[in-house]
């Protein structure tokens, strides 16, 4: 199987194979478009730590491919995430959000959809007060602002009503 | 102890089964428990006119207990004689009282299943008041909240922290995939969380997007997909709609709302044409007609209980 090369921003060089690298649509776009090259393909937006995380993510997922028939099942259900998958995306949040970016970045879906699900994870069923906390938001509405937001939200009936 | 056979039973309760029992000599001793719940049955099932019902319109289908109660009293005397005496008292045109009085103790099983059900009745009943005052009470914080005037977001400062990553480091696009996994609930709360998100819970097409994806789940998920295909976000063909947006279309589809004409509690999304049952005319007395015995009847369909489904079908419509 041949190798490709691919190179971090940090100009670190990582070696793999071409079908594993394929699962980035980016990369296999830029490999069919510059040919077979022995040059490592530069990856501007990714840093070496985020793309060894990605590459792990692609090797597990080339040895074991989830079984097609199972797709349909997932999208009815939000939350649900594979056992490996949640591993990996137990990780702190600058990592999660670079995950994000360079999933985005390089083009690899499940990955996109597994981080996003992750962060979605973090905000189901809190308070606003409890999301604020966890993504360090600065809440910037003064006390009235708040209350009519409360009201004007008041339509959608709201399990607690917090 | 006789059983009355289901035939027999389906008949009695069809000739009225309440006069049977209570006005006749029948001795009671011949009916079994599940007799006794049949009758029971068949007092719910009893057409009050318009005592029963008057005020339930919410509490379709269960019999307003608040006026009614059941007397029956049976007295066992020493040669192992059974006779039983009932009456059935009506106070008033409101109200009318019943009452198990048990004074036998081998016969107490009985009567017990017979409380057992009654008060389940009873809790059923006081369910579907409490679900219908809370419909209600819905209804009237949506109205409230309607009226409520949006922030003006256009004066909006943001003032970020600088280690917000989430609403800092990522693109729109990205955020609105991440909001995709979401429901509605959490997406309110999240919208309140400050500016940034405030104004972003404002962006008409992310509503759309939301529309499309829970729709679905609604019954009537092609016509709401044919209006976001054209751009309208609201039913009919009212121009006065036209600047409503997609996040005003989406709060009507997934609102309560009570039907004008069967009371029934809905929702837009699982309205159809044939969602209504209701009856087009009064009920009023209609007085001996061929085989028809008179009585109070449905002037539209002559079907004779008050609850009976009604005969013309439509779509649900708001007061």
């Amino acid at each position: 199987m041949s190798l490709v090369k691919l190179e971090s921003s940090d100009e670190k060089v990582f070696e793999i194979e071409k079908e594993i690298a394929c699962m980035s649509v980016t990369i296999k776009n830029m490999i069919e478009d510059i040919g077979e090259s022995d040059a490592p393909i530069p990856l501007p937006n990714v840093t070496s730590t985020i793309l060894e995380k990605v590459l792990d993510y692609c090797r597990h997922h080339h040895q074991h491919p989830s079984p097609q028939g199972d797709e349909k099942k997932d999208e009815k259900r939000l939350d649900d995430i594979p056992p490996y998958d949640r591993d990996f995306c137990k990780v702190d949040q600058p990592t999660l959000f670079e995950l994000i970016l360079a999933a985005n970045y390089l083009d690899i879906k499940p990955l996109l959809d597994v981080t996003c699900k992750t962060v979605a994870n973090m905000i189901r069923g809190k308070t606003p007060e409890e999301i604020r906390k966890i993504f360090n938001i600065k809440n910037d509405f003064t006390p009235e602002e708040e209350e009519q937001i409360r009201k004007e939200n008041e339509w959608c009936e709201d399990k607690g009503g917090n | 102890m006789g059983i009355i056979n289901t035939k027999k039973r389906k008949q009695n309760r069809n000739n009225g089964i309440i006069n049977n029992f209570i006005n006749t000599d029948t001795n009671l001793s011949s009916y079994t428990s599940d007799d006794f719940l049949d009758f029971y049955d068949a007092i719910n099932e009893m057409d009050f006119g318009d005592n029963s019902s008057s005020n339930g319109s919410l509490s379709n289908g269960v019999t307003d207990f608040d006026n009614f109660s059941l007397n029956i009293s049976y007295v066992v005397d020493e040669n192992n004689n059974n006779n039983y005496y009932y009456n059935n008292n009506i106070i008033n045109n409101r109200k009318s009282t019943k009452n198990f009085n048990i004074n036998n103790n081998t016969n107490e099983w009985k009567c017990s299943s017979i409380f057992v059900t009654y008060n389940i009745r009873i809790k059923k009943y006081e369910c579907a008041k409490s679900i219908g005052e809370e419909v209600k009470r819905r209804i009237s914080i949506f109205k409230k909240s309607s009226l409520i005037e949006p922030l003006d977001i256009s004066q909006f400062e943001f003032n970020m922290n600088s280690n917000d990553l989430f609403s800092n480091l990522l693109s729109k696009e990205i955020q609105s995939l991440i909001l995709s996994n979401l429901s509605i609930y959490d997406l309110l709360t999240l919208f309140r969380v400050n500016k940034y998100w405030y104004e972003f819970g404002q962006n008409n097409s992310f509503w759309k997007m939301l529309t499309l994806r829970d729709c679905e789940k609604w019954n009537n998920k092609d016509l709401v997909k044919l209006k976001v295909k054209n751009c309208q976000p609201f039913f009919g063909d009212n121009k006065e709609n036209n600047n409503s947006s997609w996040k005003d279309f989406y709060k009507n589809m997934t609102r309560l709302k009570v039907c004008k004409q069967c009371k029934l509690i809905y929702r837009e999304y699982s309205n159809s044409n044939n969602a209504c049952n209701y009856h087009s005319d009064i009920r009023d007395l209609i007085h001996c007609r061929g085989a028809l015995p008179s009585g109070m009847y449905w002037s539209c369909c002559l079907s004779k209980p008050k609850n009976s489904i009604g005969c013309t079908t439509k779509c649900h419509e708001e007061e």
